[in-house]
């Protein structure tokens, strides 16, 4: 053991608690009059771009559809045009980190509104924008998972329902018996996926053979499997985090376990797939957004990020963080003030068409349409709805 | 001048008594940005001094603090949810809670020893992650929302931070100052030596962990305050634990002003002052944890402290260990003791 002299101590004590005042007096480092003066309108996100979840691709449909608005002046608010500042913070998948970040945001940046991150974070986030009262565009979260708020929280992204449909419908003109293994992650948001289609797998005439919950992390799909191949089931619908359906899949091949349908909800719709090399070809995936439907300013995206993400689905990130942006934009623009309570009361009465297709917003939620698409040699193409599609293959990967 | 020996004595607590009352009174002048800013350093300090107290003067070194966050985070919230109590009467029930999970935990947790108490507290804190993501009640996984209107917030909400971080501050003085602080570093240092001279090792250790998980669990509730929406990955995230650990042993493990050192350094120098480049943040982080560690194991406030002691050309009467528990010294562990290896 040693002794310090009591009057360092003092002197460092001191010291520490000026920074801590110094810290919590100084962090007000933007403009406070981003609501009302002429200066730049700050915007912010908290996004995960590093850790378990990495979302550039959005953070790079924001910052295009920032760029577009400022190469043009800027949005025009009470007759003036005035530029946006979007502050993107890097929260590196914690959640904690995230809910941190969005108050600085907007208590000491003065961030106006809020552009989303993705899944449960959206969750997490819209608590805060009701307790700021600071309105948030999120998508990347299917509609209906979104809990009621206080009604800050503006969510235009497909919804659960919609895919389920369309994956029935395109299911329905394949030669399968009909029969559906269901593997989902047991949490909270798995589990809601798993009944929701798996009740309107019943309405489309479909049977859940076999329905299994299985812990995120889970390496060994042996019983999994196992129930799949005896109830002869054809179609698999996983829904499931990348590396357990990149376990599962590789599995399922040892095991000689061929359906002729499958699905793999979340993680198929990562670049990641690709990794999987020919195990991955045949397996569809739901999309938010493809190249092939006519949606809007889908050329300008292509042109913009197609060297950047060639896989289909990155590029729909993309165009979904364009539209979640741009409808914030359109907001901030009608709202006259450019203040929180006036860009919310101005996304309420959205109506227009941006990237992922129409926005209209009841109860905070409005519903863009959902594709099906099909992986083959690294590559997504749609295959459902029809307009915009190719032909369906066959699952070439587990043959 | 020289104090007379009862100022002596004393300035450390009124000093801390004159800290909180400027803070205190900072909750009514200071904006809205510096006051959410000042409730995160407080709540990081309140469960840094907490674990401060268990592995710093305890020698348990403990990586379950989130599950006193939790425990006492979701405490106060279900309360206010599902019976609409008041926040104060929830705030109160938050350690209560935290202590209760102590208390049932304490049966097997203090039958383990040095890594296995860690991998113990560390494994707890998974498991109760988990409990909660699957418990309906709680929200599962998607949390709960707290009601925003029946919530301390702003200069209220820093207040309570300010009352809750002084009581961490008041318990790590109190284990640096009192005959229970000096049984406890005995344990850390020999425990069988301390068992021979008649220390009630399981005794001491169970008030720490009860001390310490009660202070976790009142930040608990401010940290529940604070995001409104409390959900496993956030409340009961394992974060809290490695920033408990990382914020103390940076600023110095077993020292009543490290752990203030440390969430300065850490969240405020580091965490926030690095936000736009979160990634070299995390790198720094983890160097700097093994700089200390090989480098500084006493942490950076002893190391300040000594520096500063040679620019001024004064040196300690003795290098060596002192049973000399005046009240004008600190006494923190020396380089190579338990604590440090266990973190190495």
């Amino acid at each position: 053991m040693r002794t310090v002299r009591p009057s360092l101590r003092l002197a460092c004590a001191t010291a520490c608690a000026a920074l801590l005042v110094a810290g919590c007096a100084g962090n007000d480092t933007s403009s406070a009059s981003s609501a009302s003066s002429s200066g730049p309108i700050v915007i912010g996100t908290s996004i995960s771009l590093s850790g378990t979840t990495v979302l550039t691709s959005i953070k790079d449909g924001y910052q295009l559809a920032v760029d577009k608005v400022n190469a043009a002046g800027g949005v025009k608010v009470g007759g003036v045009k005035r530029k946006i500042k979007l502050v993107v913070l890097d929260n590196r998948s914690d959640t904690n980190t995230m809910v941190q970040q969005v108050r600085s945001l907007v208590l000491s940046d003065h961030a106006v509104a809020l552009l989303g991150s993705c899944c449960q974070q959206n969750i997490d986030m819209q608590g805060q924008a009701d307790a700021l009262k600071t309105p948030l565009i999120m998508g990347a979260l299917p509609v209906e998972l979104l809990p009621a708020g206080k009604g800050y929280a503006w969510n235009s992204f497909q919804s659960l329902t919609d895919g389920a449909d369309k994956f029935y419908e395109l299911a329905a003109t394949a030669s399968t018996n009909k029969k559906i293994l269901m593997v989902s992650t047991n949490d909270a948001q798995g589990k809601a996926t798993g009944q929701l289609w798996g009740g309107l797998g019943k309405k489309a005439g479909f049977t859940v053979a076999s329905s299994k919950a299985v812990p995120g992390g889970t390496t060994d799909f042996s019983d999994v499997i196992q129930s799949g191949k005896s109830t002869g089931a054809q179609i698999l619908i996983a829904n499931m985090t990348p590396p357990d359906c990149f376990a599962m899949w590789k599995q399922m091949k040892a095991l000689a376990y061929k359906p002729k349908l499958a699905i793999g909800l979340q993680c198929a719709q990562t670049p990641g797939w690709s990794s999987l090399g020919s195990l991955g070809d045949g397996t569809l995936v739901q999309l938010n957004w493809t190249d092939s439907a006519g949606l809007p300013d889908t050329r300008m995206i292509v042109d913009k990020f197609a060297a950047k993400y060639p896989a289909l689905n990155d590029l729909g990130s993309v165009a979904l963080g364009y539209h979640e942006a741009e409808l914030l934009m359109s907001a901030i623009s009608r709202s006259g003030t450019a203040t929180p309570a006036a860009i919310n009361k101005a996304l309420a009465i959205t109506d227009m068409s941006s990237a992922l297709g129409p926005v209209k917003f009841t109860d905070n939620k409005s519903t863009t349409p959902s594709f099906i698409g099909q992986w083959e040699n690294g590559k997504i193409q749609q295959v459902w709805p029809a307009k915009g599609a190719i032909p369906l293959k066959s699952l070439s990967g587990l043959r | 001048m020289t104090p007379t020996p009862t100022l002596r004595r004393w300035w450390p607590a009124l000093a801390l008594l004159l800290a909180t009352l400027v803070c205190f009174a900072l909750g009514g002048v200071l904006d809205h940005g510096a006051l959410d800013l000042g409730v995160t350093l407080l709540c990081y300090l309140a469960i840094a001094q907490a674990w401060n107290v268990l592995a710093g003067f305890g020698g348990l070194v403990s990586l379950g603090a989130a599950a006193f966050v939790a425990a006492g985070g979701y405490a106060a919230a279900l309360l206010l949810v599902h019976t609409g109590l008041s926040w104060p009467l929830a705030v109160v029930a938050a350690p209560v809670a935290a202590m209760l999970l102590a208390l049932l935990l304490s049966a097997a947790l203090l039958r383990l020893r040095g890594d296995y108490f860690s991998i113990g507290t560390l494994a707890i804190a998974i498991a109760l992650q988990a409990l909660i993501r699957n418990w309906d009640w709680a929200g599962g996984a998607s949390g709960v929302s707290l009601p925003v209107d029946s919530v301390p917030s702003g200069g209220n909400l820093f207040q309570l931070a300010v009352i809750v971080a002084a009581l961490a501050m008041a318990l790590t003085l109190h284990a640096r100052h009192s005959d229970f602080g000096l049984r406890l570093a005995a344990i850390r240092d020999n425990e069988p030596a301390a068992a021979g001279l008649g220390v009630a090792v399981r005794r001491h250790q169970l008030a720490a962990l009860l001390l310490s998980s009660a202070i976790t669990g009142l930040a608990g509730a401010v940290v529940a305050f604070q995001f409104v929406v409390i959900s496993p990955d956030g409340v009961a995230g394992v974060s809290w634990s490695l920033n408990a650990v990382l914020m103390a042993v940076v600023g110095g493990a077993g020292t009543v002003l490290g752990p203030l050192l440390g969430v300065v350094v850490v969240y405020y120098g580091l965490t926030r002052g690095l936000q736009n480049e979160q990634t070299l943040s995390l790198v720094i982080e983890g160097v700097l944890l093994i700089l200390i560690v090989r480098f500084a194991p006493q942490g950076v406030w002893p190391m300040l402290c000594r520096v500063a002691r040679r620019l001024l050309g004064r040196r300690s009467p003795s290098g060596r260990p002192t049973a000399d528990r005046g009240d004008e010294e600190e006494t923190v562990p020396s380089g190579t003791e338990p604590l440090a290896v266990d973190l190495a």
